[in-house]
């Protein structure tokens, strides 16, 4: 089941959806031209996949806490894996840590498979 | 698609005219970030910007999302190595951390530096910060490091190739 989102301006530049499975939230962002880094190539702006996998932390994390209005990333640190193309872009969330004041969020970003990452992000969120 | 940037005396690239155009108008993303170039050079690039509204992170807000710093900080790592190695070679982002220290609003001018501060072989580290042109404060710092000639094409071919 696909749900989209609450339309901030910074999910509907991303074009952010939520797919609802049985057990995890799957994000997928749908790239346009605006999402290339180097149009020679066609592939996804690495800050663009880096925004998306932001967006994927902070939504799961609305999803968990109450009192995740009030959250600030305080840094993001990603491991680009593949070439992201033009394509659907695919993200779900583990949170390590949900203490207080302190969030630790992994992100995995996929296309073809999600045993085949194109990035993975740490987070870590002020509560 | 770059020769007209090109010193047809000695080949070399004009640096700071790639920079703008890289930035310029005819490129989806980075118009919506208005980019001034002010400085390049294979120490260091310096340019000014400020992100579309459409970055934000609320409607209700005019701050920026994070995210977008990071897209101004990535963007600026990719000139700056181009800038440092001064060829057009493939080059791709391995990591890249990003601490955000203050909230960055949107249209607001924006003062982005990078520069390659180590090379070993074909690793590059990059470093970089986004400041507020009228506070001067610290808004992102960021570290990367790529990859240099990647199987991927140049940006100096016309189809990529």
């Amino acid at each position: 089941m696909t749900q989209f989102m609450e339309h901030k301006p910074i999910d509907q530049w991303l074009d952010i959806s939520q797919i609802k499975s049985s057990d995890d939230n799957i994000y997928q962002m749908s790239p346009s031209d605006k999402h290339l880094g180097n149009p020679a190539i066609r592939a996804i702006h690495g800050g663009v996949v880096t925004t998306f996998m932001e967006r994927v932390a902070e939504i799961e994390l609305s999803n968990h806490s109450k009192t995740s209005k009030d959250t600030k990333l305080i840094s993001t640190n990603v491991d680009f894996l593949r070439s992201a193309k033009l394509e659907p872009l695919f993200g779900s969330a583990k949170i390590i840590k949900l203490g207080r004041r302190l969030a630790v969020i992994d992100v995995y970003a996929w296309q073809d498979a999600i045993d085949i990452p194109v990035a993975k992000a740490t987070l870590s969120l002020k509560l | 698609m770059l020769d007209h940037l090109t010193d047809a005396e000695n080949g070399k690239i004009d640096w700071r005219e790639f920079a703008g155009h890289y930035f310029g108008e005819a490129h989806p993303m980075f118009s919506q970030f208005n980019v001034k170039i002010i400085d390049v050079s294979d120490q260091e690039v310096k340019m000014e910007a400020s992100l579309s509204r459409d970055l934000r992170a609320e409607h209700s807000e005019h701050f920026l999302h994070t995210g977008a710093l990071t897209l101004l900080l990535d963007s600026a790592f990719g000139i700056a190595l181009f800038a440092h190695i001064r060829e057009l070679t493939p080059i791709a982002t391995i990591n890249l951390k990003t601490d955000y220290l203050s909230p960055a609003k949107s249209e607001a001018k924006l003062i982005c530096t990078a520069s390659c501060f180590a090379r070993d072989g074909n690793v590059a580290r990059m470093q970089g910060e986004v400041r507020s042109y009228a506070s001067r404060t610290v808004l992102a710092k960021a570290t990367a490091a790529f990859m240099i000639g990647t199987k991927g094409p140049s940006f100096a071919s016309p189809k990529g190739t």
